[in-house]
This record gives structure tokens, sequence and C-alpha cells, in this order.
């Protein structure tokens, strides 16, 4: 009988995850956690080809059994696969373990950081000018290969802000009569200023100035609205914690049982991982976290700490052939006849 | 100057007159369906109406019906302001003897509300708007006033905001790969008018986020490359913009494995929980979304069929919640 092999795609570059996508690191963390223990042998290819998963989303986890090919895409899928894969429980709880409240405490909190961190992190990886331009643009020509890390960060980056909108945080000005948005902009000098023509060098050099100004403060005003934000969430899981361990003498620690993770927290911490990772130029999402909620910070260090440590570089291999996503084989792709 | 006399003759011909002003009230023109109340409420002159796509008189037990609005999250509105304001939904005979109160239901186009979407909450004080209350901010004040402590209820109710996105994936999985049969049922979309319909289908797209979540699903070239013929013939017969086949297909499928993982859980999390503010709006947000699957959805589409066969008897017990209004 011919053996499984499983290949997990994942945004990335040699042995590393990129912080770019979360669910992809918490994958990862998965599988180490999960699969070595059970000698289960399988690969991670940092191939960052969306093209590869019918939904042109990674991660994608891809088990061949002889010549039966099956594609398991995007992080529930994942953990429903490996959770059925090895049902007993070592260091990580798969779901069919799990009683019906820590069940369903466990889905319903997926699809929460999944609708809540996740914009939080598009903000803080995309939106923020200085960590835009100074780490993500610049990782993209590291992940992909000449010419394709030319339009890949563009369409990302539209795609972060459009997505940020769903929370409030958009530069833009608030909808028909503010009714829509969340606060509407109150820089009633803006527009006249927009328009004003420069008379001089002078004059030009003081409204170039003044328009750096503006947009300076309309960022803050944004970062602002995004720790309130992140302060509710956060405070959320805390409360989840108290709720599910209401004699827990600590203020934060595994939500479930002692020593023992599950998949929406492996989410989690990988959230908090991308968001506050030290490479990001700007890490006011760490600043804020450490200060406010120290258990919390302290917590998910230490155990992004283990979880990274269990990586084995070994596993790891890069893409080949058609899994590079070169521009040969995204035109093979747009036009199969090609082939 | 003097006007010529043939023109003077022509202009006494025809004398000019000026018509009164009519006052008219815009609330008139509306098709109403008003709560009932047991108490007689009217003497207050504050009064809300709660503009929802459309609302059908739906037979939910042999004779029991209601005039239900044909949206989850319409419905569910309806029935916290029903639960709020002791008040029940219009229909049913066993209601004779109740009154109607000022406040009501009304159909109304997406296209009135600030941001295109339904339901909005619009509240008069003598036949002049006050306040008008978007979806999302109805949506954000029932969390708050309802979920302001218990950290499990408050996830649970965030799961089931955001069946909103799976409603309308479910419209749109419907119109892409079966028919628009969803859209006369649940917005009484005329099948002759084409650009209405095109435009609503755009506007379906942006509720929910779901163009925002699903931009993964959006792709400019793909279809077209691979099959030019099939596309420019789709282009010509219906509305599908940029939407991938396989992975909308892909993606809708595993979203409804998801939930029907979760549907099961979420019930008996309900169930067991003591009665308290919290719990009755779970179970109306839960039974509104069943009931408005199971009645307004073609019985062919995934979601209804797979309700009504695994599912009933959850489906009878949201029938039970609806019907207590």
């Amino acid at each position: 009988m011919p053996s499984k092999t499983l290949e997990l795609h994942i945004w990335g570059r040699e042995s590393e995850v990129a912080l770019i996508d979360p669910e992809s690191r918490a994958c990862v963390w998965l599988l180490f956690l999960h699969l070595t223990p059970f000698n289960t042998q399988f690969s991670v290819i940092t191939s960052c080809n969306t093209n590869l998963a019918d939904t042109r989303k990674l991660p994608l986890l891809v088990v061949k059994n002889g010549n039966e090919i099956m594609k398991h895409e995007g992080f529930y899928s994942i953990v429903e696969f490996v959770s059925t894969l090895h049902p007993a429980d070592l260091k990580f709880i798969p779901n069919t373990r799990m009683n019906s409240t820590e069940l369903l405490v466990n889905l319903t909190l997926t699809k929460y950081i999944q609708d809540t961190f996740h914009y939080i992190n598009q903000y803080n990886l995309y939106v923020n000018t200085r960590n835009y331009e100074l780490y993500t643009r610049k990782m993209f020509s590291s992940l992909l290969p000449f010419p394709m890390y030319y339009n890949q960060p563009l369409k990302f980056h539209t795609h972060a802000c459009d997505q940020v909108k769903v929370v409030g945080l958009s530069s833009s000005l608030a909808g028909f009569l503010g009714l829509s948005g969340g606060v509407p902009d109150t820089d009633f000098d803006e527009e006249d200023e927009s328009n004003t023509v420069a008379i001089s060098a002078l004059h030009e050099k003081v409204l170039l100035a003044k328009d750096k100004d503006r947009t300076l403060l309309r960022e803050s005003r944004m970062t602002i609205r995004c720790l309130n934000l992140l302060d509710g969430y956060v405070s959320h899981v805390m409360a989840l914690f108290k709720e599910l361990n209401p004699d827990s003498p600590v203020e934060f620690a595994h939500l479930f049982r002692p020593a023992k993770i599950s998949a929406s927290e492996l989410l989690l911490y990988s959230y908090i991982y991308s968001m506050t990772h030290d490479v990001l130029p700007d890490r006011f999402v760490w600043k804020y976290l450490s200060e406010k909620f120290p258990p919390f910070a302290r917590f998910s260090a230490t155990i992004t700490e283990a979880l990274n440590e269990s990586i084995v570089k070994d596993h790891f291999r890069a893409a080949r052939d058609a899994e590079i996503p070169s521009l040969w084989n995204e035109l093979k792709f747009m036009a199969p006849s090609l082939k | 100057m003097k006007v010529p006399k043939p023109l003077e003759a022509l202009f006494d011909t025809f004398p000019l007159q000026t018509f009164p002003v009519k006052a008219r009230d815009y609330l008139d023109s509306l098709e109403k369906y008003p709560f009932l109340s047991t108490k007689d409420l009217a003497s207050s002159n504050v009064r809300f109406l709660l503009a929802v796509h459309n609302v059908r008189e739906t037979e939910l037990r042999p004779g029991f019906s209601r005039f239900l609005a044909t949206d989850p999250l319409g419905l569910a509105d309806a029935l916290i302001l029903c639960r709020r304001h002791d008040l029940r939904l219009a229909g049913g005979a066993e209601k004779l003897q109740m009154v109607q109160s000022q406040h009501c239901m009304v159909p109304l186009s997406y296209l009135a509300s600030p941001d295109n979407t339904l339901p909005i909450l619009v509240e008069t004080q003598r036949n002049t708007t006050k306040c008008v209350t978007t979806c999302a901010k109805i949506s954000a004040a029932v969390a708050a006033k309802s979920f302001a402590t218990g950290a499990i209820d408050s996830t649970v109710n965030h799961f089931l905001d955001t069946l909103q996105t799976l409603w309308v994936f479910t419209l749109l999985h419907e119109v892409f790969f079966s028919s628009n049969e969803v859209l006369e049922l649940v917005f009484a979309a005329s099948p002759t008018d084409y650009l209405g319909t095109v435009q609503l289908i755009e506007n379906i797209q942006g509720w929910g986020h779901f163009r925002e979540k699903y931009g993964n699903l959006y792709s400019d070239y793909a279809d077209v490359a691979k099959a030019p013929l099939a596309a420019a013939k789709r282009l010509l017969s219906g509305p599908r913009p940029t939407v991938t086949d396989e992975a909308f297909k892909k993606a809708y499928a595993a979203e409804i494995a998801e939930f029907f993982k979760t549907l099961p859980l979420v019930a008996e999390h309900i169930r067991g929980k003591l009665d308290s503010e919290a719990k009755a709006v779970l179970e109306i947000k839960l039974a509104a979304f069943l009931v408005c699957c199971v009645n307004f959805l073609p019985s062919s589409s995934v979601l209804s069929s797979l309700l009504v066969k695994d599912h009933l008897k959850l489906v009878e017990e949201s029938i039970s919640v609806v019907l207590k209004y």
C-alpha cells in the first residue's frame, strides 16, 4: 500500500515562514507540533504560489496517496485533516478530542480571530506607511522571482486597504453624511488648501511640508483607532480565558488545558507574532501590548519562542518546476494551451 | 414694450392658475406591515420603521402564519425589536384580539439606505425623521447591550453575525450556478428587470463585506483566458463579473462544512443557557437564519436541503422561537 505524502505550501523563503501570512505560520507550527511525535513524514514548501490552490490562497496542504491527490485549503480544512489523521492529544488538542464547549469556543474563536486580528495585521503590514515601505514591499522581492515581485505587493496592498475598511480603518472620508463609516475626518481646512496653487518656490516648499504634516497626523489618528480596536480584541480573549478558567491564579495562560494548545490559540499567537516581530520598523503594536497587557504579551512571547524552536529546517524544501511562481508558470496558468 | 394683440389674446385664452401645494405624507405611500401589540400605544407620536428587503406571509405551521422579512438580518432585527418593545409580528389568526401599533416593518429598496444595505431602522417623531440607523450599527448596539459580559456568548454572537456573509455567499452561489429564482424569493426581483437584477447582484457582493473577505476569489483574467468563448457567452447571457467558478465552489463548500460543524454546538450552547437577554438574542439570531434558509431559499439549494435533511429538529425549534412573536 503506498504511503501518504504530505506537502504544505506556504508563504516564505528557504526555511523561513513569511510574516505576511500568519495562517501559513500557524499551519507550520501545527504540523511540527502534532505530526513529528507520530513520525509522520511531511515537507513544507515555501512556494509562495497561490495558483497551486483552487481558492487562490495559501496555506495549502497537498496529500498524495498513490495517484490520488487531495487538496486541503485554508486553516480550518488543514486543522480538520490533521485532527482526524492523529486523534490523540499530546501537545496539540485535536478538534476530535474536545468536549462540546471547548470545540464551540475553538471554532468560533478561530472565526473571531480571522475577522478581527486579521485586519489589524493587514493594517500593520500594508497600510502603515513605514512598515509597508521599509519592510513589506521590500520583502516581496525575496519571496517572488523577477518580474513577479512588481505586481504582487501592489495587489496585496490594494486588497489590504479595502479590507481594513471592514473595521473602519481607512484613510478615506466617511460615506454619505458620515452615516456609513466611522468617525468622519475633521480637517475642515483640508479641501481649501489642497486646491491652492504655489505662487513661489518657497511657498511650494511650505505647502509640501504642510501636506506631509497632514499625512502624518492622519496616520497617527488611524494608528490610535487601530490600537483602540486591538485593545478590545485582546481584552475579549483575556475575558474568554477568565471565563473558561475561573479558578486560575494567573491572568493569562493556555485557554483549554495546561501545557496543551488548540488550533485557535495557534492562530492567535501566529497573528501576535506577525504583528509584533522585531524586524518591523514601526512596532507600535508590540509597545502597546507589552505596556497594556504584560501577562498576555509575556505568555504569547514564551509560546511563540517554544513553537519556533520546534521547527526543524530539514523538513523545508524549495519550490520546483511548476510550483515556482515564475512568469512562465503564470502564463501557463492563464492559458493552459501553452503546455 | 407692448405685447402684440394676437399673443395677448392667446395668453388670455389659457389663464394662468396656481395650484395649492398638496401636503403628502411619504409614509402613506409605503406598503406597511404594522407590529401588533396588546396595549394601545397610538397616543405616542414617536414611532419606528424597520426597512427590510421584502416581506412575505409565510405559513410556518398549518394554521400559524406570520409576515416575515425574507432575509435573516431583517428577520432577526424585527424579532429583537418585538422582544424589546413587547410587540408581535403581523399575521396569524390567533392575534385577532391584538391592536396594531404605530411601529411597522416596511419593504424598501436597498438603494434607499445610506450604505446600500438593509435593514435600516428609521425613527420618526410627528412624521419627521429623527434618526436612521444602519444595519452595522444595529448589530453593534445589540452586541453592546446584550453581550457586555460573557465572553463565550459574545464570541458565539460574533459567529452568528458572520452568518450574514454565508447568506450572501449562498445567494451568489444560487445565482451563479443555479438560477435567479432566489432573487425573486428573497427580493421579489422581477425576472424581466434585467438591469435592476445586474445592479442587485453587483450590490449583494458588497454586503457583509463579502468582496473584501473573499478577495482571493476575484480574478481579473483567469476565467476569460481559460475559456474565452464561455466567458463571453456568460457576460452576454447574465451578470457574472469576475468570480472564478472553481474557486468559488470550493470556498463555498468549505464554508458550508464549517457551518454545519459549528451549528449543533451553537444550538446546544444556547439550549443549555439559563433564561436571559443574551440567550434570547442568540436564539433569535439563529432561528432567523434557519427559518429564512428553509423558507426563502429554493428547496434545491445546499443549505436548505441539508438543514431539512439533517437538522429538522433544530428547524422546528427555530420555528417555535419565531412563532412566539
